[in-house]
């Protein structure tokens, strides 16, 4: 990084967290804090609601699944336009017209004080400690690419998001989300034309792709009925519906996002526009992947895109395998690239044989250079069983960091720190809501006027801040945490899902059935997750449909309430 | 007025205000979400027709 990378890195964050802060500094009440005083019009709703799922691990990692994987990642998002749909039209008109401030205190009047409290608690729960993977996901790879100390990149980062949020709240997350997508969408367009613009002259787009198809990077799109498969339409369409419909429905993180909007209709129009742009934008993002794919088979590719771990464990004994390995990599890269020429060669000449006997010759190559990568990576798990053996993570910074003009790279990495801190300052604006909203003012006092409770409410923010930053500093004790977290949120998901689906569509049942049946759900769902060796994802189904069956069992079971006398 | 059918059933001063969507072409709310709907098919389409020409 030169000194323009680092004037354009920090101005750029710098500049977008003052603006937050002078633009909100003269926020009002209770209502500005927690719902930007319902003003918000749909184009910052639309970023914000987008800038809040998608993290800094998003623009890093999601790049490198389309380099190893290609498109199939994609088909992850073909359930959310239906989900979002749903939300607009069942969740958002109910929440309104309630005024409620949090999904939970929907909960509280749909049912009664308990139920709300559970909803609450399993949101803090849950949201609490990824708020802490927010932060820390980012700084750990970054921090080790760029040789920045850990623990300052992480409080950096954390004070940062912390001040701003505790400063001007729910609209101040807004405007900032609204420059920070910007950022993040210029940044990622400016490397998706830059890796194109750096192919080989003999390598045109059209000619990219070929190769891609050829290797298949393309498969953006796969009709199997395989439950085994990982990404399929069906499996995107009904398992993404059902994630989709939780989080953009339930997640405080994102209610508290729509529910800024000056109108329904402002609010409605915001779930639309990610809608409609999500899945585009994801397509890029990996297509930008597989752009970087490509471009890495005609430049010198590292074997191990970690190059500071790989260069680490490459001591002593191991350092004679390790040189082994690059050496073998490097010669079959060469001759990739030449069989590739000779396939691009022959299609643009439209001679079929020779198209055909290139692209053999060019897939027993790629084929090689896989197992001579999964050779590496078992060299360096023989080095030492506790690292992390996957390198997706860092093949786009490392393309980053070697390929873009000064000042580029500098905008590339605040595109990842504006994410991280975007997706950040939604969770902690929501957990200082939920805290307040739910707890402090429901529970503890009750009689807290609007003036305290907007006190209770920063304060509060900036504890979850400290849990956060405090939870990302430790971080690196943990084994698999960002798996951990994952599956955490799975194991709760579904059982927050049936509760909401209940309040909305099954009148019938009350407070009491519910409560229960979501207890009894989620203890079983932690008790099958330790029994069954199936995928965590199927946890949000089970916890769902254990939620409402119970309930609807409990209700029937239940004595009926005596008839109000007339 | 906490169900989905009470919500539905329950008298609304803003609803024709809440029904208009400012959008030429799509009237209703309706229109709109079919209109989401069949871009989501287009967009499938089309990444399903990029993974066949470049297969």
């Amino acid at each position: 990084m030169t000194t323009l990378d680092y004037v354009v890195l920090f101005g750029t964050i710098l500049s977008i967290a003052i603006y937050g802060f002078w633009a909100t500094r003269k926020a009002g009440g209770l209502d500005t804090y927690l719902k930007g005083d319902q003003r918000i019009g749909w184009g910052t709703i639309g970023l914000s609601v987008m800038a809040t799922q998608a993290s800094a691990i998003t623009f890093l990692s999601t790049p490198g699944q389309g380099f190893e994987s290609g498109l199939g990642f994609v088909q992850n998002y073909f359930g959310l336009p239906l989900a979002l749909i749903i939300v607009a039209g069942v969740f958002l008109p109910i929440y309104r017209r309630l005024k409620v401030y949090t999904a939970y205190e929907y909960l509280g009047k749909r049912f009664d004080g308990k139920t709300r409290l559970l909803g609450a608690a399993l949101f803090l729960l849950q949201r609490g400690l990824a708020a802490g993977i927010t932060i820390y996901a980012p700084a750990i790879i970054v921090s080790s690419v760029l040789n920045w100390p850990l623990g300052i990149t992480v409080l950096g980062t954390g004070i940062l998001v912390v001040a701003y949020t505790v400063s001007g709240g729910s609209e101040a997350v807004s405007l900032t989300q609204r420059y920070q997508m910007a950022v993040i969408l210029i940044g990622m367009g400016l490397a998706f034309a830059i890796v194109l613009i750096k192919m080989p002259d003999h390598v045109s787009a059209d000619g990219a792709l070929a190769v891609a198809g050829a290797m298949g990077k393309l498969n953006a799109v796969d009709w199997n009925f395989d439950i085994n498969e990982r990404y399929t339409v069906w499996s995107g369409i009904f398992g993404g519906l059902f994630l989709s419909l939780s989080y953009f429905g339930t997640d405080q993180s994102q209610v508290q996002r729509y529910l800024t909007g000056r109108s329904l209709r402002e609010s409605r129009m915001g779930l639309m526009f990610n809608a409609v742009l999500k899945i585009p934008m994801q397509f890029f993002i990996l297509l930008l992947g597989v752009f970087v794919f490509v471009f890495y088979q005609f430049e010198k590719q590292p074997v191990f895109f970690n190059q500071t771990s790989w260069n680490a464990h490459k001591t002593g004994e191991h350092a004679v395998i390790f040189d082994e390995i690059e050496n073998r990599f490097d010669a079959v890269q060469e001759t990739k690239s030449a069989a590739i020429t000779e396939f691009l060669t022959a299609r643009e000449a439209g001679d079929a044989t020779a198209e055909t006997s290139a692209r053999e010759a060019m897939l027993a190559l790629h084929a090689d250079s896989q197992h001579i990568r999964a050779e590496a990576q078992a060299a360096l798990l023989a080095t030492d069983a506790e690292v992390k053996a996957s390198d997706a993570d860092y093949v786009f910074i490392t393309f980053i960091l070697n390929y873009l003009p000064q000042g580029l790279v500098g905008l590339l990495i605040a595109v990842i720190f504006c994410a991280a801190l975007s997706s950040t300052a939604s969770e902690l604006n929501a957990l200082g809501s939920t805290t307040m909203v739910d707890f402090y003012r429901h529970v503890f006092r009750p009689k807290a006027d609007d003036g305290d409770s907007l006190k209770a409410s920063k304060w509060f923010t900036a504890l979850w801040g400290a849990v956060a930053i405090g939870f990302a500093l430790f971080a690196n004790l943990v084994e698999n945490l960002i798996e951990a977290v994952n599956i955490l949120g799975s194991i709760f998901y579904g059982v927050v899902l049936g509760i909401f689906l209940i309040a909305f569509f099954v009148k019938w049942v009350h407070g009491t059935a519910v409560f229960w049946a979501a207890l009894i759900a989620q203890t079983l769902v932690i008790g099958l997750f330790f029994q069954l060796e199936i995928s965590y994802l199927w946890y949000n189904f089970i916890g769902c449909g254990l939620t409402m069956g119970l309930a609807l069992l409990l209700q029937l079971v239940q004595p009926r309430r005596a008839a109000p006398s007339s | 007025m906490t169900t989905f059918s009470e919500h539905q059933a329950a008298p609304n001063k803003n609803r024709e205000e809440e029904a208009r969507t400012g959008l030429k072409g799509f009237s209703t709310w309706r229109a709109v979400y079919l209109g989401v709907m069949i871009g989501f098919a287009v967009t499938v389409l089309a990444m399903w027709a990029l993974k066949i020409h470049y297969a």
